[in-house]
């Protein structure tokens, strides 16, 4: 039975999902750069998906992660208040840190679906997705240095605020275009420049003002309740 | 026939994709104005009449936007209509700029449309299907934010009461947030920990899980899948081959009129209207019954 199961999802992974894509290109050939920017989009949350569907997860940990992105949704709810200038980047980073890459890259991604539950889906949910979740991802990757040193958090900080916008842009000139259309790339990663300055700088501030108190509670709960701790380091507990 | 917010969530989410593809993937002005007009009829049609001019003006101006800036971008074209420090603003362009505004509208339109029918517990369920943990994850994220929202409330008042940030001024008012939100991080990180082992207590991870919402596949939805599958296969297949091809540049060229373009024109406007029309007849029914009482 599980073994049936296994050989359908590779099925689906190794022959239906490359079909769509290839298809889908020649259906819409004036716009298969689009089309196929979209696929990738999506099929990239397969394989992450897959690890976190098969992996075990306590209910305490899953708990603490849909926890992490209901707050980082209401970072943009609280500060509402103050136009663009919003925590979910900073929150995303922190966790990764703290929690894992896997956590990461989910808080990042939930994070956009969630939020744009209430702020209006789009064409662009899955490309915010991946991109807050890359974000995630990347400071789980680097949480030994960023841990350390102030100055490289507030570093990253500013480059995931530039990475969101140029990326978000690089979706706005396919979308419309259907190729990469340099002049109109420039124009919108030109207009959208004090968008992105202020990304960056609130990233930077709410790493400042959040990442010590937000990695003292986060510590606080992961050693209390022994949670996110990696495979091998619990089976040498457990056999001690 | 049955309503599209009635009709099995993985049937509603074909229908929505495949409309909104064609919408999002084709250039033939024909299908794009369909699909707007379509979207904007099942929107208004279905939405609450409220604020709705508010709205029209932003994606009026939104219109406007990407027509009128796309012949500063592309300056392809054959006609041209005068220079602009040396570069043509060509008609092929300005066409293309109407085109694309018509076509984001559209896309809108229809992601409200999606939203209104495919509500959050439709989207669950099909996570659920596809991955049951990342549906856990969401619907419980869904339920923890009006916890949250209600315990800032509840936070803030205390703290505004302790009289510590009474100063109105913005550094204030920041500082009071910043208090706010610091003091949720703790107290929902400690409740989701509570909820998380009173979780596993009731025993989450068993088998023999049921689920919330039970949606039937039915004989009604089984014609409507067939429905939109045709409907869609005639209009993508027209697409596809060229039927319905539509060149802005170099020259505006419209591909010849052929049967199987008109076909696909046809059922692309059935597959647009037909939940605008299903639920002007629901509409019509319901009055009728009244009037008979």
């Amino acid at each position: 039975m599980r073994k049936g199961k296994n050989i359908f999802t590779l099925c689906i992974l190794l022959v239906v999902i490359p079909m769509v894509v290839i298809l889908g290109a020649f259906v819409f050939r004036e716009k298969h750069y689009l089309w196929i920017s979209l696929c990738v989009a999506v099929l990239s949350f397969v394989p992450m998906l897959y690890a976190f569907e098969h992996r075990e997860n306590t209910s305490r940990e899953l708990m603490v992660l849909s926890v992490m992105v209901a707050l980082s949704v209401m970072g943009r709810f609280v500060f509402a208040w103050v136009p663009g200038f919003k925590p979910v980047t900073a929150i995303t980073i922190i966790a990764g840190i703290y929690l894992g890459k896997e956590s990461g890259f989910l808080i990042g991604a939930l994070t956009a679906v969630v939020s744009n539950f209430y702020f209006g889906q789009g064409p662009w949910t899955p490309f915010q997705m991946l991109a807050w979740g890359l974000i995630g991802l990347c400071a789980g990757l680097l949480h030994k240095s960023l841990e350390k040193r102030k100055v490289l958090l507030c570093i990253f900080g500013f480059f995931a605020g530039v990475f969101y916008s140029l990326s978000m842009d690089v979706w706005t000139t396919l979308w419309l275009d259907g190729t990469f259309n340099f002049t109109r790339y420039l124009a919108s990663v030109v207009s959208a420049l004090p968008i992105t300055a202020e990304y960056a700088l609130s990233n930077i501030i709410f790493l400042l003002l959040l990442s010590k108190p937000i990695a003292q509670k986060l510590t606080r709960i992961k050693t209390k309740y022994g949670l996110f701790i990696p495979k091998q380091k619990s089976q040498t507990s457990s056999v001690e | 026939m049955i309503k599209l917010s009635e009709l099995h969530p993985i049937v509603a989410g074909v229908y929505f994709l495949s409309v909104l593809l064609t919408a999002m993937f084709s250039s033939h002005p024909a299908l794009l104005l369909t699909a707007l007009v379509g979207g904007m009829a099942f929107f208004f049609k279905t939405a609450p009449r409220t604020s709705h001019t508010k709205e029209l003006c932003f994606y009026f101006l939104l219109f406007l936007l990407v027509s009128l800036s796309n012949p500063l971008f592309s300056h392809r074209g054959v006609t041209p209509l005068f220079y602009l420090n040396n570069n043509p603003i060509t008609l092929e362009a300005f066409l293309c700029g109407i085109g694309l505004g018509v076509m984001i509208l559209a896309v809108i339109f229809w992601f409200k449309c999606l939203s209104a029918v495919m509500t959050e517990d439709k989207i669950l369920w099909i996570f659920a299907k596809i991955s049951p943990k990342l549906a856990l994850l969401l619907s419980s994220s869904l339920r923890f934010i009006p916890m949250l929202k209600t315990r800032s409330e509840k936070i803030r008042e205390a703290q505004k009461a302790l009289g510590s940030f009474s100063a109105d001024n913005w550094l204030t008012k920041l500082r009071l947030t910043l208090c706010v939100y610091s003091a949720l991080i703790t107290w929902a990180l400690e409740s989701a920990v509570e909820t998380g082992a009173s979780m596993k207590a009731r025993g989450y991870g068993l088998k023999g899980r049921t689920n919330y919402s039970l949606y039937r596949f039915r004989l009604a939805d089984a014609f409507a899948l067939a429905m939109i599958a045709v409907l869609s296969i005639v209009t993508l297949s027209a697409v596809a081959s060229g039927a319905l091809s539509f060149e802005y540049y170099p020259a505006v060229t419209i591909s010849a009129q052929s049967l199987h373009g008109t076909l696909a024109l046809i059922s692309f406007g059935a597959l647009c209207f037909l939940p605008f029309i299903l639920e002007v007849k629901e509409d019509l029914k319901w009055k009728f019954y009244r009037s008979r009482i």
